[in-house]
């Protein structure tokens, strides 16, 4: 087991840049999340990792070792595929096998260890079966078996939970989770799910264009992003552009902010952000961070109500707690604390 | 439910219905002019002397002949088309030209093809020429209408195999890449990854363009007609001598009875691998 490190890698196809110079170190046993939209660079990343295309520059490392030029059978990397890619014409059991048999694993080993992944993954009883004749979820189950009976250096996971109904993708998340955490097993994991991101990740990177925007833990990530596409693609946020005017205060179309302390700020235009379980209809008297808007639309949402304001022609979110008793076309004020606002790129 | 079938069904009747009656009929004649009935010369009655008469080291020989280039067709073809569709999978640069140029043949007919073949095969043909123009050998090689029917194998292989290779390019296709690539990540190398992987998802439709290759070979007149031995000859060309030389028209209905019938055992066969292509596509 080893950790995983890409060294300023890059990937085009013809005349797209896919991969635009990823730097990444993942420990040992970190579980390490790739998130993006579609097109961000985040599947050729895995892909690279596993070997089944070359980087155009810049170095994959498994510990100490340069990969760049290892073919995928010899990398000792397990993926689980986002369409299972199970062998349809062989059962649960030699799906599972597979990977011990091209390594050459002594009959009785083989069979220990296949019993020992049946049991994780709860699959007992099905081993005789053939993938068609399994449901969505136990197709998965059978993928992730089949990927960690090989005692892999490095685990990759492309999306594995899309073809999941919403219910079973909260289980098997925690399940992944879990057993990744067991296994201590080092895992590199791509989704474009923000929820599944934050909920599974030691870490999380957020790409954009080939490129990594930010990195940090889930938690860090959604308080503190450091660009307005961070902020906006990790839950909702209200982004709004001002100029700087002293150290923590902003000036922007919607009024005055005063923003947190931790930073200070120069002159110029900058954009701030907050999130809308961050906005409160202000208490009577209030006058620092007051917004006054007309509230557009009121959406019950089980356990918040979130409401969409109208800022002299600026759109806001917010989202307060279902004992909101106002309507559309009120004219509110709310108040956003300045701990709570960040300064964005 | 029931309108829609009602519908299915009279769509499918003129095509359908006309083939099955045709051939219907056309099996049913014949079968009857091999035990006597419907003579076109001579009186009509029940009679097995046209099978006992095939009986004899002319149609055995025929028949083995036959089925010799029906099966070496079929399986020398797969030799060839096999790794040409493996190699044309994967899109590189020329694949799509080589594919096309492959193709050729499809569009060539049967005689036209032997006797294109021919003239590069013959006792004075071009490639006899140039191995004698080059020195290599000092008298011409004789190539033709050998006893084996060696010319008449490459005949077939070379227009057969486009054909083969549509229908394993088109199994080929239906793998999913990334079945392809899980192999390779569990620790297949690429030799096993065709053994273990590709090799037996594409069985069924190897043993489709082998069955079909068999059929289209086994029955064959025009190609063994030009190139084939002098004796034996195919089946068919046995059956046309029967009838038109020798105004055998009973055991001619016999061998076409043979002919017809060895062929819709190997099309049952086809059947059996179309169904289990389906199955494994689920």
């Amino acid at each position: 087991m080893s950790g995983l490190r890409l060294r300023n890698v890059v990937r085009h196809y013809g005349g797209f840049t896919a991969v635009d110079g990823v730097d990444l170190d993942i420990a040992k046993g970190e579980l390490v999340t790739l998130l993006g939209p579609s097109g961000c660079g985040k599947t050729t990343t895995l892909r690279m990792v596993a070997g089944f295309m070359a980087p155009d520059s810049g170095d994959i490392l498994f510990g100490e070792r340069r990969m760049n030029d290892v073919p995928p059978h010899r990398r000792n990397t397990a993926m689980v595929f986002q369409s299972y890619a199970l062998f349809p014409h062989m059962t649960v059991a030699e799906n599972i096998a597979f990977g011990l048999k091209m390594r050459k694993i002594p009959a009785a080993e083989q069979m220990r260890r296949i019993g020992e992944a049946i049991d994780t993954v709860s699959l007992r009883g099905l081993e005789a079966r053939r993938p068609g004749q399994l449901s969505g979820g136990q197709q998965q189950r059978v993928a992730l078996a089949r990927a960690i009976v090989t005692q892999p250096d490095i685990l990759l996971f492309d999306e594995p939970l899309s073809n999941l109904d919403a219910k079973l993708r909260e289980k098997v998340r925690l399940e992944i989770r879990e057993l990744q955490k067991r296994l201590g097993v080092t895992t590199l994991y791509v989704t474009h799910d923000q929820v599944e991101a934050l909920a599974i990740s030691d870490r999380v990177v957020v790409m954009n264009k080939g490129r990594i925007e930010q990195v940090g833990a889930p938690e860090a990530l959604y308080r503190q992003p450091l660009t307005s596409f961070v902020a906006d693609f990790l839950g909702a946020a209200n982004i709004v552009s001002g100029t700087a005017a002293g150290d923590h205060l902003v000036t922007t179309p919607i009024g005055r902010f005063s923003v947190g302390p931790e930073r200070k700020l120069g002159s110029g235009p900058v954009k701030i952000s907050w999130r809308p379980e961050d906005m409160r209809v202000a208490a009577p008297g209030a006058e620092a961070n007051i917004v006054g808007a007309r509230v557009r639309g009121v959406v019950f949402c089980g356990s918040f109500t979130e409401l969409v304001l109208d800022v002299a022609g600026q759109q806001l979110r917010a989202q307060v707690d279902t004992g909101f008793r106002g309507r559309e076309g009120d004219l509110l004020d709310f108040a956003v604390p300045s701990d709570r606002i960040r300064v964005v790129a | 439910m029931r309108t829609d079938r009602l519908t299915l069904l009279l769509l499918i009747l003129p095509g359908a219905g006309f083939i099955f009656l045709f051939l219907a009929a056309a099996i049913a004649m014949t079968v009857l002019q091999s035990v006597g009935l419907y003579s076109l010369v001579g009186e009509s009655k029940l009679t097995f002397e046209h099978w006992f008469s095939l009986a004899d080291r002319t149609f055995v020989d025929s028949f083995l002949f036959s089925l010799k280039v029906g099966v070496g067709s079929a399986f020398g073809t797969l030799v060839f088309s096999y790794p040409l569709a493996l190699f044309l999978r994967r899109r590189r640069y020329g694949t799509q030209l080589i594919g096309s140029i492959i193709k050729i043949p499809l569009f060539v007919p049967a005689l036209v093809a032997a006797f294109l073949i021919l003239n590069v095969l013959a006792f004075h043909g071009i490639l006899n020429s140039t191995l004698l123009g080059l020195g290599i050998i000092d008298r011409p090689l004789r190539m033709l209408n050998d006893k084996f029917g060696w010319n008449v194998l490459i005949i077939q292989i070379w227009k057969n195999l486009p054909f083969q290779l549509l229908i394993l390019a088109a199994t080929l296709e239906s793998i999913q890449t990334d079945i392809e690539d899980a192999a390779r990540n569990l620790g297949a190398s690429p030799w096993r990854v065709i053994r273990h992987i590709i090799l037996p998802l594409s069985a069924p439709g190897i043993l489709i363009a082998v069955v079909l290759v068999f059929i289209l070979t086994f029955g064959d007149y025009a190609i063994t007609k030009v190139a084939g031995p002098v004796y034996p000859s195919s089946l068919s060309v046995l059956m046309y001598t029967e009838a038109f030389t020798l105004q055998q028209w009973g055991s001619a209905a016999c061998i076409g009875v043979v002919i017809t019938f060895a062929s819709l055992l190997f099309v049952a066969i086809y059947a059996r691998a179309a169904r289990a292509v389906a199955e494994i596509g689920q």
